[in-house]
């Protein structure tokens, strides 16, 4: 078979110079590093795929409770499968929710800490932990959650505009990375990561969600987002070099991704499809690594990224 | 295209006769930049400023029409990299793919399908555009002639050269449509039916060899060139080529391969297809072949194609007015957002995970968000009073208290004097919603003292 040297020869592309992207370890996976745009070079596409370990199931849709164990659900236990399915990382959103004036309750700490204790125990996959609460709740929950992660592996957020001083500091003192979420906009993300990196985190120690939306929901300004943080960062700009992370669960946000019957198929199929390009979406516009939350729309992106990677000497 | 309005209307006649449909010369020359003119518009352009503005203002990716006269589609003519750049133009084509046993009752039934794909979302429909028919017997010949006299879809046609040949007897000249010898050899016996060429670009050849056969094809009179991919090769090679081929064509200004491309892998599931087409849309393919009009697999890919090829510079609106998130009752909340898309969808989705039926109230503020529109002097009190009147929500609730977003809670006061209606001061982050809404509307006292 020719090479593409041999195939494109008389009408290659002029060499632009460019910075490559920071390269980073997460887990065993060295991200990074690039120096073109995905596909637009030989080079095989690098990205991590992880998948979603949540702490129950309630208020997911049918299709996807059921899909992920049902009532016999248990995180430990699927994220044991998560290993085996071949995750590079797991992701876990822990979600402290309480009504105005009242606090968390120790119960509910001590859940989500034995848990990520539990979860270091049970695989050496690097975890990457998003919170959601007040930034009120964050004194008492970080120091607790971060205790409970693996210096120098695990990953802690979400960091965002008014509380990434907070994390910055949690981030510091047990040598976790910092997940970085900026609201859809290319200025804010650099912003964020530039605060972050003021006080005291390297950008080599940031992955930053520039928030996904889902297909049919904002994918595409997700797309351009990644696309300009990418070209920024390909032209030099280290406050956007660093690791890039969508989360394709947020197709799950939509209804048209899991209810709904006649043009757009059976649910039950369409489901994973839909998430499996939100996922493409963010890969190809240039996501370093990518959570996802229905096995089977993992399994699809794995595979097609495998396919895309075979064969490195006949492939190009 | 590089040159500027000002740059092109130095080689226009500067007459502002308004021949070509516009008042002056220079909003001729910026509707030209913008695609929406033709030079061929302008009756007294010379010579000279023809050949100059015509090299500079070809599209550096051509194009391809292809179907009936009336109604075609477009394949190509893209001239940016990047969507943010500036926009792509034309979506890319999914074509499903007839089986060739089913005879005419099978094209009747795939007429069907592909009104029974339509997908309609936030005011847009999206279907399939036509069909890819592979000729292996006379009943192919049969479908082709039904559909050319029924619906007059865009169709790609795939045959030997004698096939291709009884083919184009059957298909009129004006309804465009792409030939595609399985024979290399019949390239240029085919390119003499006049109608559009699709050369097969087969895993192994080279761009030079693909180049030559442009040239060829070409010169036997072929004039709307596009070229396929897919099949034999390798997942990766396919689609950096289908990302080389557009580099080639708008950073290296290439002459030669700059044609739209087809991208197809036969014989894989709804799904794995469904999937690698969604990378080719990703990477430039301007058309996609489905083997089934699998609704599962093909909406998602749809919607990605739509999104994808959504101008960046106009925000997407949504129609004004109330939309219903799940089954919403006499009691349940009215919450008040915007008509930017985005904004529309993220709020949407909140409520709906909500769980918690809701009559959502959009207002129209020209496509934007929230802030943007109350900083901008568009999200009045007048605006939302007139749409609370005229959008219907007073049959369908049986109370006047509106939610609106926390980002705008300073014109509670001035909304709640113009409307009529109390005003809930909801949450800053949509993201809140579903918080928001559970303590809402479980001790409903809570909010009504």
């Amino acid at each position: 078979m020719p090479s593409w040297e041999e195939i494109t020869e008389g009408y290659t592309l002029p060499s632009a110079e460019a910075t490559p992207t920071l390269e980073v370890a997460l887990g065993e996976l060295r991200l990074g590093g690039r120096t073109a745009m995905p596909l637009f070079e030989s080079s095989p596409l690098k990205v991590a795929l992880g998948l979603t370990v949540l702490p129950h199931l309630r208020g997911l849709p049918p299709t996807l409770t059921f899909e992920l164990g049902g009532e016999n659900y248990a995180p430990l236990k699927y994220a044991q499968e998560a290993v085996g399915a071949g995750a590079d990382f797991l992701f876990v959103p822990l979600s402290f929710e309480i009504e105005e004036g009242e606090s968390l309750s120790s119960n509910e700490i001590e859940g989500a800490v034995g848990l990520l204790s539990e979860l270091t125990q049970l695989t050496d996959l690097p975890l990457i932990v998003e919170l959601s609460a007040e930034k009120r709740l964050l004194d008492t929950l970080l120091n607790a959650v971060a205790g409970a992660l693996r210096g120098g592996k695990d990953w802690l957020g979400r960091a965002e505009e008014d509380t990434y001083r907070t994390y910055a500091a949690a981030a510091q003192a047990y040598d976790l990375g910092v997940l970085a979420q900026s609201p859809m906009d290319i200025n804010l993300a650099k912003q964020l990561n530039i605060l972050l990196h003021s006080n005291g985190i390297h950008y080599e120690r940031i992955i930053h969600d520039p928030l996904t939306g889902g297909l049919g929901y904002g994918a595409q300004y997700t797309f351009s987002v990644i696309e300009r943080l990418r070209l920024g960062a390909l032209a030099g700009d280290e406050a956007t070099s660093g690791l890039i992370l969508v989360n394709s669960g947020e197709a799950w946000s939509g209804r048209e991704c899991y209810s709904g019957q006649g043009p757009l198929g059976d649910p039950e199929k369409r489901a994973p499809l839909w998430e499996a390009q939100t996922a493409i979406c963010g890969i190809v516009a240039g996501a370093d690594a990518c959570a996802l939350l229905h096995p089977r729309a993992f399994a699809y992106v794995r595979e097609a990224v495998r396919e895309i990677n075979a064969n490195p000497k006949e492939a190009v | 295209m590089a040159l500027t309005a000002l740059e092109i209307y130095k080689h226009l006649p500067q007459k502002n006769c308004g021949e070509c449909a516009v008042a002056t010369c220079l909003g001729f020359a910026m509707k030209l930049i913008a695609g929406e003119a033709e030079l061929a518009d302008c009756p007294y352009l010379t010579e000279e400023a023809l050949a100059f503005l015509g090299a500079s203002t070809t599209l550096p990716l051509r194009k391809v029409e292809l179907g009936y006269e009336e109604n075609p589609i477009t394949l190509g003519g893209e001239e940016v990299l990047f969507r943010h750049d500036k926009r792509f133009h034309s979506p890319t084509a999914i074509l499903l793919r007839l089986s060739s046993s089913s005879g005419t009752r099978g094209a009747k039934e795939a007429l069907g399908a592909l009104q029974n794909a339509v997908v309609e979302r936030a005011g847009e429909v999206l279907a399939p555009q036509g069909f890819l028919v592979e000729i292996e017997g006379k009943q192919d010949l049969d479908i082709i002639e039904f559909l050319v006299s029924k619906n007059r879809p865009p169709l790609a046609v795939v045959g030997g050269s004698d096939e291709l040949k009884k083919a184009s007897e059957i298909i009129p000249e004006e309804h465009r449509t792409l030939l595609a010898p399985t024979n290399p050899r019949d390239l240029t016996s085919v390119a003499r039916l006049g109608q559009p060429l699709l050369i097969p670009f087969r895993w192994g050849q080279s761009l030079k060899q693909v180049a030559q056969e442009i040239e060829i094809t070409e010169e036997a009179g072929a004039k709307d060139i596009m070229l396929s991919l897919g099949g034999d090769w390798q997942l990766g090679s396919a689609l950096r080529m289908l990302a080389h081929l557009r580099r080639l064509a708008i950073e290296g200004k290439e002459q030669t391969l700059n044609r739209p491309t087809l991208y197809y892998f036969p014989g894989e599931s709804p799904a794995e297809q469904s999937i690698k087409n969604a990378l080719a849309v990703c990477r430039y393919a301007n058309a996609v072949v489905m083997d089934s009009p699998n609704g599962s697999a093909l909406s998602p890919l749809m919607v990605l194609r739509s999104e994808l090829y959504a101008d960046p510079q106009k925000p997407i609106q949504i129609p004004p007015g109330v939309y219903p998130l799940g089954a919403p009752g006499k009691d349940s909340p009215v919450i008040l957002t915007t008509n930017f898309s985005l904004t529309y969808f993220l709020v949407s989705g909140d409520i709906e995970a909500s769980s918690v039926s809701s009559h959502l109230l959009i207002v129209d503020v020209e496509g934007q968000s929230v802030l943007t529109a109350y900083a901008s002097g568009k999200l009045t009190p007048s605006r939302v009073r007139k749409l609370l009147e005229s959008c219907g929500i007073e049959e369908k609730v049986n109370h006047h208290r509106l939610i609106i977003p926390g980002l705008v809670s300073k014109i509670s006061g001035e909304l709640a004097e113009e409307c009529g209606w109390e005003i809930v001061v909801g949450p800053k982050d949509s993201s809140r919603l579903p918080a928001f809404l559970h303590s809402y509307s479980s001790p409903k006292e809570a909010h009504l003292g």
